[in-house]
């Protein structure tokens, strides 16, 4: 038979364990509440590039280290689009211009005979798009960075 | 007596006369409407109809036992009649047991419509039917074993008999060989092209319909192309899936059957935790492979699992298709990780002219300390994923693609690319991330077949990653050690791994994962090498050195400007 004191201690033990669950549900809760963030600002950089057309290629809370599910979470969120004539110049010109102006840092990779890169990162959080040469065809995405 | 049965007459007449009935119906309907005066002349036309449609079934009976017969393909099947009259659903009964075995029908928990559809779909594949004949697509094949577990099961027990036609070619795909001018590997091209061969040949719809026929054989085959793989293991992961909700049901009641257990410090009551949550995430794939019709080229659910997917097909429009191989303590919990990993360099191709492989082809070790540092993993995973890049380039030159391959190796995945190519790896580009090593018994160039003279080679390592320990470490016995370190190997071009999404130095011990955070300097240098883009090779780490009370502490504020853009061939 179970004695008292066995099982205060055991509760003591365990109490561990069900504030863990709860921290779960907060990292959940926080990407989640990053998550909207994260395909707002993908939302408005399509805006900005005057893209239409748009599909969503993936909008996923995932563990930031596959191997280690304590890690956290993040969530990614990628759109497929198409862009008018005079995209690139926008990107690497004003839109850049204003997102800097909001805080964001701004990449630019270097232009190749496919596409055109352009990232911008604030804080955890990332943004970037590229656009084909040779189509009008695009991709933003963005990252909301580790949640843990 | 000796009957002669063409089956697609039978078919065409089942077609007709379910066209039949519905003509009289509809017609006896809108003469009925059409007038105010009884006509009692048509109360006879239901009964008719019912007639004609009770002779359906027997004429679908009819026309499946002569397409299982038909195995030369000639359009008629003949057999024996036990007297002048016939019988035959057990005629289609006793055909079925000896094609499919005795329990197939029973085993496969079709009613009996169901079961009709599926063995005329199955003896449809390698004929040719009249056009107006409508057979069980692979879409609604697919639905029904997704549906059917059992039927999935019953499939999985099923191996191709020899004969003519593409069953009997499958068998002899599978048959031992003596010898061959060229030895067993000249074999295994010769089968890898004959088995693309066959399933190119056939309509693509029966092509489908043969894949899911003979799953566990063509889930498996060599040569088989990618869409019809993937068609064979959905059936198999059907049955995964059915087994793995069994394996949760029962660790689950295990698990709370143990609550009750005594134990001092309550160790036994959780030991479960682990294996359920495994299974949990295991089901949650399973699913989602199932959901969302992802394309698994190579499935084992056995132990910690294996399998191989492609997150968008070879086209002619296809530019670069890349292999992503991951490290240790990867298994099938932690696969829908990996392949979302691959998928966001796929995703951010502007013309979707990159697909992504995920390659978990068999077991990689647990443990970083207990399991990483033996190469038999990797020694065992090369040749399997250099056979896995002759099928790649098949798939490739068969879509017509100007496609440029990347195989890339992240921690322990870098040495099983690297033993890849002692097996004649067929790449364009190896990509080494954050790599435990080139491979074990490759110390340098000369160790390398002449095979992989024309590979482009790449290789990143975070400063402050604990794999630089591992990375050139010596060899000992013929078990530890990945051979030389991949960022000084000859003809490498090493790539800068540059600063997180944050804007801090990606450095450090979470760097070994953190390289693959989208957007960050680089996961764009990996994308750049998938898409033959432009990357940024090796800056080296600025440190500032801070005299404090207590001594010179040392941190790294950035990067030096030694680095280059480099074009990717």
């Amino acid at each position: 038979m179970r004695s008292i004191a066995m099982i205060v201690l055991l509760t003591a033990l365990v109490g561990g364990c069900q504030s863990s669950g709860g921290n779960d549900v907060d990292v959940k809760q926080r990407t989640e509440e990053k998550a909207v963030e994260t395909r707002r600002d993908v939302d408005d950089l399509v805006e900005r590039l005057g893209g239409t057309g748009v599909t969503v290629s993936h909008d996923d809370i995932i563990d930031c280290d596959p191997q280690d599910p304590d890690a956290g979470l993040l969530h990614n969120y990628g759109v497929r689009f198409t862009v008018p004539d005079g995209a690139e110049a926008a990107l690497k010109g004003d839109v850049a211009a204003a997102l800097e102006a909001e805080g964001w840092t701004v990449r630019r990779d270097p232009d190749t005979e496919r596409e055109v890169s352009v990232r911008f990162l604030r804080g955890e959080a990332s943004l970037g798009a590229k656009l084909s040469r040779s189509t009008s065809n695009a991709t933003a995405g963005g990252s909301s960075g580790c949640v843990s | 007596m000796k009957v002669e049965v063409e089956h697609g007459k039978l078919l065409i007449a089942v077609a007709r006369l379910g066209g039949l009935a519905d003509e009289v119906e509809r017609g006896r309907a809108r003469a009925s409407a059409g007038t105010p005066v009884d006509l009692p002349s048509l109360d006879v036309l239901p009964a008719k109809v019912a007639w004609m449609c009770a002779q359906v079934p027997d004429l679908e009976d009819l026309a499946a036992l002569a397409l299982l017969l038909d195995t030369g393909g000639t359009g008629s099947a003949a057999f024996e009649m036990p007297g002048d009259t016939w019988d035959v659903e057990a005629m289609l009964d006793g055909a079925v047991a000896a094609r499919f075995g005795p329990d197939f029908a029973t085993d496969s928990g079709l009613d009996d419509d169901q079961l009709r559809a599926l063995l005329i779909a199955f003896g449809s594949v390698g004929k040719t039917l009249p056009p107006e004949v409508d057979v069980m697509t692979p879409g609604e094949l697919r639905t029904l074993v997704v549906e059917h577990p059992d039927l999935a099961r019953a499939l999985t027990g099923l191996s191709p008999r020899p004969g003519a036609g593409p069953e009997g070619t499958i068998f002899s795909l599978l048959q031992p060989v003596l010898t061959a001018p060229g030895g067993g590997a000249e074999i295994h091209e010769e089968r890898r092209i004959a088995a693309r061969d066959l399933f190119e040949s056939l309509p693509s719809d029966q092509a489908s319909i043969l894949a899911m026929m003979f799953p566990s054989t063509v889930g498996t085959l060599s040569g088989v192309p990618f869409s019809n793989l993937a068609a064979a293991n959905t059936v198999r992961i059907v049955v995964a899936l059915d087994d793995e909700r069994t394996n949760l049901s029962d660790l689950e009641a295990r698990h709370e059957h143990h609550q009750h257990d005594w134990d001092f410090l309550g160790r036994n009551n959780d030991d479960l935790e682990g294996p359920i949550e495994d299974s949990g995430r295991r089901i949650d794939l399973y699913e989602s492979i199932l959901r969302d019709d992802r394309q698994i080229l190579f499935f084992d659910p056995s132990g910690d699992g294996a399998m191989v997917e492609i997150d968008r097909p070879v086209t002619a429009s296809t530019q670069n298709v890349g292999v992503l191989v991951p490290g240790t303590t990867s298994d099938l919990p932690s696969f829908d990780g990996n392949a979302r990993r691959s998928r966001t360099f796929s995703d951010a191709d502007p013309d979707g002219a990159l697909s992504m492989i995920t390659w978990m082809g068999g077991d990689l070790p647990d443990s970083i300390g207990r399991d990483a540092p033996f190469a038999n993993y990797a020694i065992d995973l090369g040749p399997g994923l250099a056979d896995f890049s002759h099928d790649v380039r098949l798939e490739i030159e068969r879509a017509g693609s100007p496609a440029r391959t990347t195989y890339a190796g992240h921690s322990y995945g870098g040495a099983v690319v690297g033993r890849s190519e002692l097996h004649a790896l067929d790449a364009d580009r190896v990509l080494h991330i954050e790599s435990a090593g080139m491979g074990h018994d490759v110390h340098d160039a000369g160790d390398l077949p002449s095979s992989q003279s024309g590979v482009d080679r790449y290789s990143m390592t975070a400063p402050g990653d604990l794999i630089e320990l591992a990375q050139g470490a010596p060899q000992v016995t013929d078990n530890i050690g990945h051979g030389a370190d991949p960022d000084d190997f000859p003809g490498t071009v090493r790539l800068h791994t540059g600063d997180k999404v944050g804007g801090t130095p990606n450095t450090g011990v979470g760097s070994h994962t953190s390289v693959f955070q989208e957007g960050s300097d680089a996961w764009q240098n990996m994308y750049a090498v998938f898409t033959g883009g432009k990357v940024e090779t090796y800056r080296s780490p600025n440190y500032e050195h801070v005299f404090t009370g207590r001594g010179v502490a040392t941190y790294q504020d950035g990067w030096n400007d030694d680095g280059e853009k480099v074009d990717i061939p």
